[in-house]
């Protein structure tokens, strides 16, 4: 199927990242990522997995490459998810580590403006990370409400 | 399979959305955001399904799913090993969860549309905290809730609450003492009692408290937001995150009016009482099973409602529902009325202009609407006997005798619809006063001139 042309606009805002995996027996497993990039050309996404937390993720991954990438906002709940299938996997080089800090304030701060209690919230382990990268073969919309499933299709929802 | 789930009621409260992974049996994982997750038993949860979508059809395929969830006070993650088992959709647990949604529906505008399809029981193959989701915390950043809570509150409360319902010696002071009784010992700052008019089927808010004195005279449809589901169904609701719930509802309103199909949606209703609210509580004053009307509770803090306070606050609401149908009986020593002269010249005081539209018993003061319905029809004959008979004081036995006014012959509220229409006086305007004088009987006091007007239509 055919991509969103424009990754980079398109996630624009969404700093929650959660992340599916699954292993041979396709038993799924999730965890929420620290951050996600789209990469320069717009056709790839990395996302970033806090090593604390992605023991089963990694393992799924390095096994069989299959990942869904959900990206929401929390505070309008607009969501999109990304699926498809990962090229690299490695450790996040610390020139990464600011703009993975930057995001995950960034998920902080809406979160708090909801209510969350802050010194719980800016607890969540957010480094060092493993670094995923995956060439982006589908994308859905998925903001609650009867469109969430459909296709999105050159930066709009088909 | 797990031995016991643990109680993890705060990360099932919607404050933070959980999550679900599944998996299509062609490998691909798919990944979403629960709108709602609650424990069913020991051994299983269920969730929300609103729309058929991916997670739908890969639990049909394949039921293994991974659940996260998130506990709002610690932020520690939870995750749950789920299997899934069966879709229901007429049972008692489905109808529990379509009615949270019911009510968040409708104060969306969105009653109908953003509905429960099923709840979908899971068994808990295993559950376990994320280890690691969470840096370890200072001590000073410890957030745990102070346990305030607990029997010698509860057993407090009860007692209190019960002595103001039975001391009571008219409804109004039962309705008043009875909100300050629950804000005292329970800390509910903010709360109401809405009695049911059964003619109109309408809510009507009696008595506020934590709202500065305002609210009395607002109404609710039956069925209609959280307070009217609770009165259509009887069955207590408790919202919390209602921020949270409330964002979700809007973001599936904006995706439907951005599809087109907004023409059929209703404009969103106000949340009545704090327009900050994050929880509330409403739960059904019944007397065997008839309803009396609905207590309902409010609070800035989206943890304010515990599972313990719905089930206790049933119990106060069964006393609260027998005090007031006790108070509300006609009493035995309702006195003839008197006619009486009329009193001295109101020289130099307020000119009050009342206008009365028959059709739907409307009345208005100086322009501002005061009360309509029954009370509305009330206060017009009381106003109309003044001006042509000269009459002053009157008894609720000659109301109750009156067929115009249309009470029902039997549990007339009566004695509800002069607190609503007294209270709506004092507010609106306080020269023209109902004051009681004796059991079963009230002046009707005036400090000022008045002029009366009847038009057709409003």
């Amino acid at each position: 199927m055919e991509v969103p042309e424009n990754l980079a606009a398109l996630l624009e805002g969404l700093v929650a990242v959660h992340v599916a995996t699954r292993d041979a027996a396709l038993v799924p497993d999730e965890l929420m990522a620290a951050a996600a990039r789209a990469s320069a050309d717009g056709r790839r996404l990395t996302v970033y997995l806090p090593v604390a937390t992605s023991e089963t993720s990694l393992a799924n991954l390095r096994e069989n490459g299959a990942i869904a990438v959900v990206l929401s906002q929390p505070l309008t709940h607009r969501t999109i998810q990304l699926k498809g299938r990962v090229e690299t996997i490695g450790p996040a080089r610390e020139e990464e580590r600011a703009e993975v800090e930057r995001l995950a304030a960034a998920f902080d701060a809406e979160v708090e403006v909801i209510g969350l209690p802050s010194a719980a919230v800016r607890r969540r382990t957010r480094w060092p990370c493993h670094a995923v990268t995956f060439v982006v073969a589908e994308a859905y919309e998925q903001t609650p409400g009867p469109r969430a499933g459909a296709p999105i299709v050159g930066g709009s929802v088909s | 399979m797990i031995e016991k789930l643990p109680s993890l009621s705060r990360c099932f409260q919607g404050i933070i959305p959980g999550s679900l992974a599944t998996c299509a049996l062609d490998g691909t994982p798919n990944v979403t955001y629960l709108s709602q997750i609650r424990q069913v038993d020991d051994r299983h949860v269920a969730i929300s399904r609103q729309f058929f979508n991916k997670t739908s059809r890969n639990l049909e395929a394949n039921p293994r799913a991974t659940a996260t969830v998130v506990d709002p006070v610690t932020f520690e993650e939870w995750k749950l090993g789920l299997r899934y088992v069966r879709s229901e959709t007429d049972t008692p647990l489905f109808v529990e969860m379509a009615l949270r949604i019911e009510a968040i529906a409708s104060h969306t505008g969105m009653k109908g549309i953003f509905r429960l399809l099923s709840a979908d029981v899971c068994e808990v193959e295993w559950i376990r905290p994320v280890s690691g989701f969470l840096e370890p915390a200072a001590p000073e950043d410890c957030c745990e809730k102070a346990a305030v809570d607990g029997p010698m509150t509860e057993i407090r409360a009860l007692s209190l609450v019960s002595c103001r319902i039975n001391r009571a010696v008219d409804l109004e002071s039962l309705l008043y003492d009875v909100l300050g009784a629950l804000d005292e010992v329970l800390g509910f700052r903010h709360s109401m009692l809405l009695l049911l008019d059964e003619k109109s089927r309408t809510l009507v808010t009696i008595s506020s408290h934590g709202y500065g004195g305002s609210g009395v005279g607002a109404e609710v449809s039956v069925a209609q937001g959280l307070i009217g589901t609770v009165a259509a169904t009887g069955t207590p609701l408790r919202l919390s995150g209602m921020e949270s719930l409330l964002r979700y509802s809007r973001a599936v309103r904006g995706t439907i009016e951005a599809a087109g199909g907004g023409a059929e949606l209703r404009r969103e209703i106000p949340l009545p009482g704090l327009p900050d609210a994050e929880s509330q509580l409403a739960l059904p004053l019944l007397v065997e099973d008839r309803l009396i009307g609905v207590l309902a509770l409010e609070s800035r803090d989206p943890l304010a409602f515990e599972e313990w306070h719905e089930e206790f606050l049933l119990v106060l609401a069964n006393q609260i529902a027998i005090g007031i149908d006790r108070l509300s009986e006609p009493s035995e020593d309702e006195a003839e009325p008197e006619s009486k002269a009329p009193g001295a010249s109101h020289a130099r005081k307020p000119r009050r202009t009342f206008l009365y539209y028959p059709s739907d018993d409307c009345v208005f003061v100086d322009g501002e609407y005061l009360i309509r319905n029954v009370p509305g029809k009330i206060l017009w004959k009381l106003l109309r006997a003044r001006r042509d008979e000269g009459r002053r004081e009157f008894t609720n036995r000659e109301l109750r005798l009156d067929a115009s006014l249309g009470l029902p012959a039997v549990k007339d509220n009566l004695e509800t619809r002069l607190i609503l229409l007294r209270k709506r006086l004092e507010l609106k305007c306080p020269d023209v006063r109902l004051v009681p004088v004796m059991r079963g009987r009230f002046a009707l006091e005036v400090d000022g001139e008045i002029d009366l007007e009847e038009r057709a239509a409003g």
